[in-house]
């Protein structure tokens, strides 16, 4: 079985021979002795007169004894260990993938080069698991090569925003087992962590500036950008920014900034630019020092209007208030239509349609009964109570139909959704109601036409966060191209299968996603999540210094024969002890009579 | 020299040696004395039954001697002598000097040794005087003062002498043809001859017994030492290795084969006294060998 020494300090007690060996060198300290027979030496060898410093090494019971005590104290102080050879060790390091660790990237594989290779000494093979803290974060590595588990950090990139780590801490401890060790890898002490799990923050309170927010806004005529830029840290900061549209730049302007300041910087998009880039010097946390921004614009929803001149304009009003809606072409089918229905002359509602009830003679009575809105997510938050509705005669019911809003027995808004079919009807008079000033309203009218935006295949552009779910609605079927998504460095495949689960990149900057050449977004993506700009939180912080002697305490057995070694010590350090003091009381007799 | 009676319990010693008187005795038979009447043969003529010889009568012997029967067979007046019974006189010369002392295993073998000289002589009825001797100074005991322990005041009185500073016997007035019994471990850097002298003048016989210790005659020194004489109290730094021990032992050896040598000359018997073993042991290994004391 190999053999491990749990100290190796301890080898400094061989320190003790050559000491015990100088000590033996060395001349002795004159005995005092009583002798009656000088007048006999005086007469031979004047070598006798004191004068060398240093003894000839004398071997001796009491200097064997006192080498045999240094080598026996020297065994027991490194502690030795032994181990199986099959003894197998799982490390599974959860490694916090907020995208702060971003700053300290290049600290983590010193860090762990440090730390990890002590805990793996006392077994003959460790595996390791290295895996993201995110819930659904990639298994980075799996294996026994410390080495490529450094490799594999290399190309990977933290960029979540802040999480819990909890879960993925529990998923570690499952996979490490309960021997294993689990550590988790992050920028910041966590104060509560789960049973177990050993730190290892790697951090530093930096100081950060960067973009924080943006915002844009179009009159028609001139689109103007405005984004805030914040100082993180504690102390003034002074950076250089400038704005890039193209190939043009402008030159470095310089803002300062008080501690925890906020600034906002605002302008306008150049003429015939649709892309600017802002840009801070960068510092450490390189994440929040570029800001993309496009001029964001929807997907184009055609619109059409069946509708009875009495609600005309009501419905012109609506459609205004939708962006990218224009009027579709005379025989071009729409994408929605804005359709009454008579009850008193039925007709078939168009498959894409947002329809009013359009009774004309318009009764005196009005719907009484409690409003009662349905957990539908068109009518999240929206708030019905204040709707006052004449009581008309109502729309035939059919079979699949979802109510979204009852008053009393009756169905007052009505999704249909089928193969084809997108049907939102206000099954009451909208114009001789207060529909018109209830925000639930036209915000309900804006949430299906998004709806009906987003199922849409087309292009549309828009400024997104880093690693944002997109929804992008794709051609699909058995000939539908593959995606390509392109950011400024590589460009990815996805299959249609995948577009499901589209996400933003996680690296600042424009990207676009084409299905078979045809753009289906245009994207500028940038860091959002200002918690993770702070680092003020940030200490380095280590709790794996105590777990070498644990996993070599459990993974390893002890001499059994410590405690004979112990009485052998004991033994020799007496029985040295002795002979030396016997010897000197032999050869000083009669001291006591002379004192 | 050293406080004895604070040392050692002379009481103890003392009734040790009267059993030791028991198994041994000084060789006071093997020899005529002269002194005052007493169990042992004089050299002359005195009233013991042991005829000695005849001679013719002179004016002025008493008459009761006459051999009346002789008378009758020659007609001349002749006498008949007889042995003389006298009372041996035993001088027991003690050497107090400290390296006597200096070990507390031969300080108890000489005094075990003095103690024995005194009770074997009083036991055998003789005459017994004893001296102290330090260096060249001398004491005589008082009577009385040897098993009243008394002496060792008179040993503290005298005054320090140099190291090794050799006894000067020949100045203690020793009686005529007496038994000068010499207990010393001779550690003295002087010819043995003035003292063998000493111990044959005016016709006595002498004998030496000699306490030792194994430090003295073998010891294990090695490394640096400061010699402290045992006599003088002077401090000596030496180093001793192998070699130097080597020539220690032989002037040892050589310093005592002199003393044998001489002792042999002066036909007194020199008796080396160990003082680790038993002194019954002890004594037979040389001293009943050598003459020096006999078994009862």
């Amino acid at each position: 079985m190999p053999v491990i020494f749990a100290n190796p300090l301890g080898f400094l007690a061989l320190l003790g021979i050559p000491a015990i060996l100088l000590i033996h060198f060395l001349q002795r300290e004159s005995r005092r002795l009583p002798v009656s027979t000088l007048f006999l030496l005086e007469h031979i060898d004047r070598q006798s007169i004191k004068g060398r410093k240093f003894d000839r090494l004398r071997s001796s019971i009491p200097l064997w004894l006192q080498l045999l005590s240094v080598l026996i104290l020297t065994w027991l102080l490194v502690q030795p260990r032994w181990t199986s050879e099959r003894s197998v060790q799982r490390v599974v390091l959860i490694i916090d993938s907020s995208a702060s660790m971003a700053a300290f990237k290049d600290r983590i594989a010193d860090e762990l080069t440090a730390a990890i290779p002590p805990l793996t000494s006392a077994v003959a093979t460790t595996e390791y698991r290295l895996v993201e803290s995110q819930l659904r974060g990639d298994n980075l590595y799996s294996g026994t090569e410390f080495y490529e588990l450094l490799t594999a950090l290399e190309s990977w990139n933290p960029s979540d925003s802040a999480h819990s780590p909890e879960t993925a801490l529990r998923v570690g401890r499952s996979l490490a087992g309960s021997e294993g060790t689990l550590i988790f890898v992050t920028d910041y002490p966590r104060e509560t962590l789960p049973f177990g799990t050993a730190q290892l923050s790697i951090g530093d309170a930096i100081d950060n500036v960067g973009f924080a927010g943006h915002r844009i806004e179009s009159d028609g005529a001139e689109t103007s950008w405005q984004v805030t830029v914040r100082n993180y840290s504690k102390n003034p900061q002074s950076r250089e920014w400038l704005l890039a549209a193209g190939e043009q730049r402008t030159a470095f302007r310089t803002i300062d900034l008080g501690p925890g300041e906020t600034r906002i910087l605002k302008g306008k998009f150049p003429a015939g630019a649709k892309q600017i880039q802002l840009i801070i010097k960068p510092d450490a946390f390189p994440l929040d020092d570029e800001r993309f921004l496009l001029i964001p614009e929807a997907k184009e929803l055609t619109v059409s209007r069946t509708g009875d001149a009495n609600i005309e304009a009501s419905v012109a009003g609506i459609i205004e208030s939708l962006p990218n809606t224009p009027q579709s072409a005379p025989g071009e089918t729409p994408d929605l239509v804005f359709a009454t229905y008579n009850p008193l002359s039925p007709a078939p509602l168009p498959p894409r349609s947002i329809t009013f009830l359009n009774q004309q003679q318009v009764p005196q009575a009005y719907f009484s009964g409690p409003i009662v809105r349905s957990n539908h997510r068109l009518m999240k938050d929206l708030d019905w109570q204040g709707l006052i509705a004449k009581k008309t005669a109502a729309l035939p019911s059919i079979e699949g139909q979802t109510v979204l809003l009852w008053q009393g027995e009756r169905p007052l808004i009505i999704l249909r959704r089928s193969e084809g079919v997108r049907q939102l009807i206000f099954n009451f008079d909208v114009l001789n109601s207060n529909a018109a000033r209830l925000p639930s309203f036209i915000v309900l009218i804006h949430r299906f036409v998004n709806q009906l935006r987003t199922e849409k295949v087309g292009s549309e552009s828009a400024n997104v966060e880093l690693r944002q779910d997109l929804k992008i609605a794709i051609t699909t079927g058995e000939d539908a191209a593959d995606l390509s998504i392109k950011t400024a460095g590589n460009v990815t495949g996805i299959s249609p299968a995948g577009a499901g689960s589209l996400k933003a990149p996680n690296t600042p900057g424009f990207f676009e996603i084409r299905q078979g050449g045809e753009l289906r977004f245009l994207g500028a993506g940038n860091f959002a999540d200002t918690r993770e700009a702070d680092f003020s939180e940030a200490a380095p912080y280590s709790e794996l210094k105590a777990l070498p002697a644990m996993i070599t305490e459990n993974r390893t057995v002890n001499d059994p024969r410590w405690q004979i070694w112990l009485l052998v010590i004991l033994a020799a350090i007496l029985t040295a002890w002795a002979l030396i003091n016997r010897s000197d009381h032999r050869k000083e007799p009669g001291l006591r009579s002379q004192a | 020299m050293a406080d004895v009676s604070t040392e050692f319990d002379l009481n103890a010693i003392a009734a040790r040696a009267r059993r030791y008187a028991e198994l041994f005795t000084l060789p006071l038979k093997d020899r005529n004395w002269r002194g005052s009447a007493g169990e042992f043969s004089g050299s002359g003529v005195g009233s013991s039954l042991d005829f000695q010889d005849h001679r013719n009568y002179l004016p002025g012997d008493d008459p009761r001697h006459i051999n009346w029967q002789a008378y009758a067979r020659t007609g001349n007046y002749s006498l008949k002598l007889y042995r003389e019974e006298v009372r041996p006189v035993v001088e027991i010369i003690f050497d107090v000097s400290d390296s006597m002392f200096s070990d507390p295993d031969k300080a108890t073998r000489a005094l075990e040794l003095f103690y024995f000289a005194s009770a074997s002589a009083e036991k055998s009825g003789a005459s017994t005087h004893a001296y102290l001797s330090k260096g060249p100074r001398w004491k005589p005991l008082e009577p009385g003062t040897i098993f009243s322990h008394r002496w060792e005041q008179v040993a503290g009185e005298m005054p320090q002498t140099e190291a090794s500073a050799s006894p000067n016997l020949m100045a203690i007035p020793l009686r005529a043809r007496s038994l000068r019994v010499f207990i010393s471990d001779l550690l003295f850097l002087s010819d043995p001859g003035p003292t063998m002298q000493a111990l044959l003048h005016h016709s006595g016989r002498g004998m030496i017994l000699s306490p030792f210790v194994r430090e003295e005659s073998n010891p294990d020194w090695e490394g640096n030492y400061e010699f402290i004489d045992t006599e003088s109290r002077t401090s000596h730094d030496r180093r001793i290795d192998r070699t130097v021990l080597r020539h220690y032992l032989e002037a040892y050896r050589r310093h005592f084969a002199r003393w044998k040598a001489a002792a042999i000359r002066a036909q007194s018997p020199l008796a080396r006294i160990p003082s680790e073993t038993a002194f019954e042991a002890a004594i037979n290994l040389e001293a009943v060998p050598s003459g020096a004391l006999n078994l009862v």
